[in-house]
């Protein structure tokens, strides 16, 4: 890691050469065994996984090294039935069986699918306990379905709230914009898999850098550095090509993923960690363009973790991997204000609570039901809010009052929230 | 005696301006005219009050500099989700022995229907008062008929005073003031239909960059008024997100390739966004950008039937629906309009004698507000409005 380096050869000298750290994967409930099941990490023998739910039938078809199950007190091996207080609370009286797989990891990767109970309720928890014990934890969730009840989509924002308290960074996927990037007869099944293989690629890429045989490796110590602060919205996004030019296309791949189809204002990360993996023909001079444009792309004056590593079974391929971390600080409301006058905009969140509330007056309310858990999340920390997942979705209208209709923000594109798929 | 009127529209796209040299109150000559790109307005409200009366007062300039002469007073319009509206009905018993309305009957049933009170930030725009009935029947004056109860309704107009306020101080910075605050839906809604066309019954959307403003008339008047806060900015950035393209690429997709339904001749079809096929070019799918346009004006036009709910029984809308804004370019949103609000519909006939330049559906609310300003009314209020059609020939030709 490098604060405003001037090139890559800078960054060469900084390198130290790094002694193993224990990585370990741990999925939790039925989304996150999946998650943890599809990893790859072939390469890398240090790296433990394990798979945790209630349901012992999801266990028994997860193929981690370990399986832990909890719960059958309550649930005897049924799973949480998608309650997050009873996933939460199985948990946490069952730390004890979690606890011995994470101590000894270095660097602790949590794998949830929010939305349900035991990933929701137990993912925090998890991500707590090991960085307690001194890990670095990174979490990777998908966030449901816009069409999944609202019922689900609150659940996962409160949890999305706890999980970014527990981790070093969160990195949340959304199934909606997934949906977008798979193709056109791809059924929700084949969603999923689509979101297990990017958080996959996700896992992989990190695992990549601090292996120590790449091109350019990464110190543990400075990925440590990087993301000590507690980040708030964290970016994410993943190029990949073949051919002739394979980094350079990779790169377009990279600037037109979905993921990373967010407001400006939140593609300006404190933190930057970038993987690119090529084969061997992959050289410094084009890794060093890739990174002068993707800096200047995150607009990032804070750190850097870098890493470049050849990989011989991609012979003329190229992968690049973005993961991007903003200080959870409140930002200050973006409107300017008449002469004389109270502020425009108060905050976007008073102006929504506001908006809520007088939406609940209207008749149709009924699918506000589990509106006030949003309002719950923000009374607690109203900067945190201010990085739900959901915000990327706004586009251009990012810094304006939510648009409550019905339970729904109207400046969320229509296609989103209607599940639609686009064939681009 | 002349006095020249502006009309402003502080619109999401554009900031619009004309000026009107009324002659003695009997017509009216559009004698300016600026337009400027906006800032500082999104979903028709400001976010930001410098950036956005800079850009005001630039086209106020320009239309003035155009026509050589000075502002003496404006008539604004105000779009946005702050405004509401509530019918209310009057009624008052008719009180002389021999059941003949006189004034004081109307007076009272007048008074009653508008002395609900609004919460301390609210404050009314517009009364605009609709038939009365005598004994359940409608009758266009009472004064002196018989009858024992006497009937009016109120379409009120309410707004945020904060929100309203800071518009006006947007005209003050330039020195100006503001004589008359119109809602845009009205504004629109008087020059895209014609007065035979409200007598039927007739809805009229002005479906803009910021919002939808629509108001609906029965016999004659605006029995209700409304905005929907999603406009053609929302399918710029529905494109934008669903196509990863720029904003700016966005919108011109939108013009160039977006319709209102997605049909199955366009499977395949590619479009270039930026046509030059220089770097940085590259082909999009034009059925991607009618589907997610074609979500988004779906959902627009079931959020209006939702409102309007009620409203909508073809027998008293018997002119159908007139869209208007500039969002009414939009190919194909007839056919939808049609379909999700089940009255024929058809794009706003902008009255003849306006000169070609103005005669785009963009222009409607400003063209609507100098309309009010022939006859200087506020208070809309049809009953009392009769010269407006006569004059209206008259009005922009030059
Ligand atoms: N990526 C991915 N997401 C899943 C999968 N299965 C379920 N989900 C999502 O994860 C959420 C939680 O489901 P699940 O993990 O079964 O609940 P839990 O076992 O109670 O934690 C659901 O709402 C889905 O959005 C999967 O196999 N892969
Ligand atoms: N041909 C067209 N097809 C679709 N939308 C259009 C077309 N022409 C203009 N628009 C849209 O109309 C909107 C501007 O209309 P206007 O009535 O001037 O809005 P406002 O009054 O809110 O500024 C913009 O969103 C613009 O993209
Ligand atoms: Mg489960
Ligand atoms: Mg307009």
């Amino acid at each position: 890691m490098t604060e405003g380096f001037d090139s890559v050869d800078d960054m060469l000298r900084n390198q130290s050469s790094p002694e193993r750290i224990r990585i370990r994967v741990i999925g939790v409930g039925g989304a996150g065994c999946n998650l943890a099941s599809g990893l790859r990490l072939d390469g890398f023998g240090e790296v433990a996984t394990a798979g945790v739910d209630a349901d012992t039938k999801s266990l028994s078809e997860c193929l981690t090294s370990q399986k832990i199950t909890i719960g059958r007190r309550y649930t005897r091996g049924l799973g949480a039935g998608g309650d997050v207080a009873v996933g939460g609370k199985i948990m946490e009286e069952e730390i004890q069986c979690v606890r011995r797989f994470v101590e000894g990891a270095d660097l602790l990767f949590v794998l949830a699918g929010l939305g349900g109970g035991i990933g929701s309720g137990g993912a925090p928890v998890i991500a707590q306990c090991a960085k307690d014990a001194g890990a670095v934890v990174f979490s990777f969730v998908t966030t449901p379905f816009n069409f999944e009840s609202e019922a689900r989509r609150s659940v996962a924002e409160d949890a999305l709230v706890d999980l970014r308290k527990a981790s070093n960074a969160v990195i949340p996927l959304s199934n909606d914009l997934l949906l977008q990037h798979a193709t056109a007869d791809e059924s929700v099944l084949e969603c999923f898999a689509t979101s297990n293989r990017w958080i996959g690629r996700g896992v992989r890429s990190i695992c990549e850098m601090l292996d120590g045989s790449g091109l350019v490796s990464v110190d543990f110590a400075d990925l440590k550095a990087a993301f000590s602060r507690r980040s708030g919205r964290t970016l994410f996004g993943l190029g990949r090509a073949e051919g002739k030019d394979a980094l350079g296309d990779a790169l377009k791949d990279l600037l037109l993923c979905p993921l990373l189809h967010v407001p400006d204002a939140s593609r300006l990360a404190d933190t930057l960690l970038i993987n690119v993996t090529g084969g061997p023909g992959l050289s410094m001079t084009a890794v060093n363009e890739v990174l002068k444009t993707l800096q200047e792309r995150f607009k990032s004056k804070g750190s850097i973790v870098f890493g470049a590593c050849i990989d011989e079974n991609m012979p003329d391929q190229a992968e690049i991997c973005v993961i991007g971390a903003s200080d959870l600080e409140p930002k200050p409301p973006a409107a300017d204000v008449a002469p004389g006058h109270a502020p425009a905009l108060n905050s976007a969140e008073t102006r929504y609570a506001a908006a809520v509330a007088s939406e609940k007056g209207k008749p149709h309310d009924s699918k506000l039901q589990s509106r006030p858990k949003v309002l719950h999340a923000m009374e607690r920390s109203q900067s945190e809010f201010n990085f739900v997942d959901q915000e990327n979705q706004r586009g251009y209208f990012d810094k304006t009052e939510r648009n409550v209709h019905g339970g729904e923000d109207l400046d969320v594109p229509t296609y989103l929230r209607r599940g639609i798929k686009i064939e681009i | 005696m002349n006095k020249i009127i502006a009309a402003v529209e502080i619109g999401t796209s554009k900031m619009k301006v004309l000026l009107g040299e009324i002659r003695s109150q009997q017509a009216l000559n559009v004698v300016g005219f600026g337009s400027i790109e906006s800032f500082g307005v999104k979903k028709g409200e400001l976010v930001n009050f410098k950036v956005a009366s800079e850009q005001v007062h630039l086209a106020i300039d320009l239309a003035e500099k155009s026509a050589g002469v000075q502002a003496e007073e404006v008539y604004l319009s105000v779009t946005g989700s702050h405004l509401g509206g509530s019918f209310n009905l009057g009624s008052a018993r008719v009180s002389s022995a021999d059941n003949v309305v006189v004034r004081n009957d109307v007076a009272r049933a007048i008074e009653e229907a508008k002395r609900k009170e609004l919460l301390d930030d609210r404050i009314y725009v517009h009364f605009i008062q609709n038939p009365f009935h005598l004994d359940g029947r409608p009758v266009e004056d009472p004064l002196n008929l018989q009858g024992s109860l006497l009937e009016v309704g109120y379409w009120s107009v309410d707004g945020d005073e904060k929100v309203i306020k800071d518009l006006l101080h947007v005209i003050n910075g330039y020195g100006l003031e503001v004589g008359h605050v119109i809602a845009s839906s009205l504004a629109s809604g008087e020059i895209a239909t014609s007065r035979a066309d409200r007598k039927a019954g007739a809805l009229v959307i002005d479906f803009g960059a910021g919002a939808t403003d629509y108001v609906l008339y029965r016999d004659g008047c605006a029995a209700k008024t409304g905005v929907v806060p999603i406009g053609g900015d929302h399918l710029t950035n529905d494109i934008s997100m669903g196509l990863r393209v720029d904003e700016r690429h966005a919108e011109s997709l939108k013009k160039e390739h977006g319709r209102a339904f997605c049909g199955e001749e366009d499977d395949d079809l590619r479009v270039w966004l930026i046509g030059n096929k220089m770097i940085g070019d590259r082909d999009v799918s034009r059925k991607a950008i009618r589907q997610v346009v074609a979500a988004r004006v779906e959902e627009l036009f079931q959020i209006l039937a939702e409102e309007l709910e009620g409203y909508l029984e073809p027998d008293h809308l018997g002119s159908g629906i007139h869209l208007t804004g500039g969002g009414s370019l939009l190919p194909g949103i007839t056919e939808v309009a049609s379909s999700a609000l089940g009255l024929p519909a058809k794009r706003a006939e902008l009255p003849t004698g306006i000169v070609e330049e103005l005669r785009n559906p963009e222009f409607a609310t400003v063209l609507g507000l100098l309309h009010f300003g022939l006859t200087g009314q506020s208070q809309v209020n049809p009953v009392r409005s009769k010269g407006i059609g006569r004059a209206l020939a008259k009005i922009f030709g030059r």
